[in-house]
């Protein structure tokens, strides 16, 4: 079982039989592959943007949500800071 | 959202720093660090007389670029659904017709190479007097083949980049 557990709890798991064709289709062509490494990092952004969201909204420091993603406040309140 | 679009309408001159503040808009929605190809071809769906020519909506290349983001997670044994939207769009409604150096470094994203030479292909005319055109820009962007990405979207949408380009030639 390739699906990995821990990304899960943020994702809905699709009901559908898994589509053997297109796990088959990985192994052959890269091309798919790397597509799928971008949408990782797409997604990766994407739920940052949700959490800093929802930190900001239950009171978090800009400081604090830096400290939280190893980065300064500055460079989190530049990315983030106009959207909330 | 077309009130960000880059108008190529008639008596407005195209320019594609407006093109690349549109397609920048797409890549940060998307969550992406970086300004692609097909960022640039869903920029250029926003202008009404383009996406006629590919007729495809810039919804349905949003739409396709999500479901093939999901065949690739499926692909790597993920059988996981994106059940997050895109990130809020920051207003573009106040993109000036002739964007100035500032707006292009307000917030700027880097472009991938093969995006870069895309959008330097919108110059025709000498270097001293250029002239820019959209239909440059997707020409170059129909030159590209898989797995570039806006290659990859155009398949996934079933467009024949051959057909498009005669269409270009007669327009």
């Amino acid at each position: 079982m390739l699906t990995r557990r821990v990304c899960q709890f943020k994702l809905t798991i699709v009901n559908e039989a898994p589509n053997e064709l297109v796990a088959a289709l990985a192994e052959s062509d890269p091309a798919v592959g790397f597509r799928a490494v971008l949408g990782l990092r797409r997604l990766a952004e994407r739920i940052e943007s949700r959490q800093v969201a929802l930190a900001r909204a239950q009171g978090w420091s800009w400081q604090q949500i830096g400290d939280a993603l190893g980065v300064t406040r500055q460079s989190v309140h530049t990315k983030h800071g106009k959207l909330s | 959202m077309t009130a960000g679009s880059p108008s190529t309408a008639r008596g407005s001159a195209y320019h594609p720093w407006a093109t690349y503040i549109a397609a920048r808009e797409e890549a940060r929605r998307r969550g992406d660090r970086k300004v692609g190809t097909e960022h640039l071809l869903l920029a250029l769906l926003a202008e009404p007389d383009l996406a006629g020519i590919l007729d495809v909506t810039i919804e349905d290349a949003r739409a396709a670029l999500d479901v093939l983001d999901l065949e690739a997670f499926a692909a790597i044994g993920l059988d996981a659904r994106l059940d997050l939207p895109p990130l809020p769009s920051t207003p573009l409604a106040e993109l000036p017709r002739r964007p100035t150096f500032r707006d292009v470094l307000k917030g700027r994203l880097p472009m991938t190479p093969t995006a870069k030479k895309a959008l330097e292909a919108s110059r025709t005319g000498p270097r001293r007097r250029p002239r820019y055109s959209a239909k440059n820009v997707l020409a170059a962007l129909l030159e590209l083949e898989r797995p570039d990405s806006a290659a990859e979207l155009l398949a996934a949408l079933g467009v024949e980049p051959a057909a498009i380009r005669e269409r270009l030639t007669r327009v």
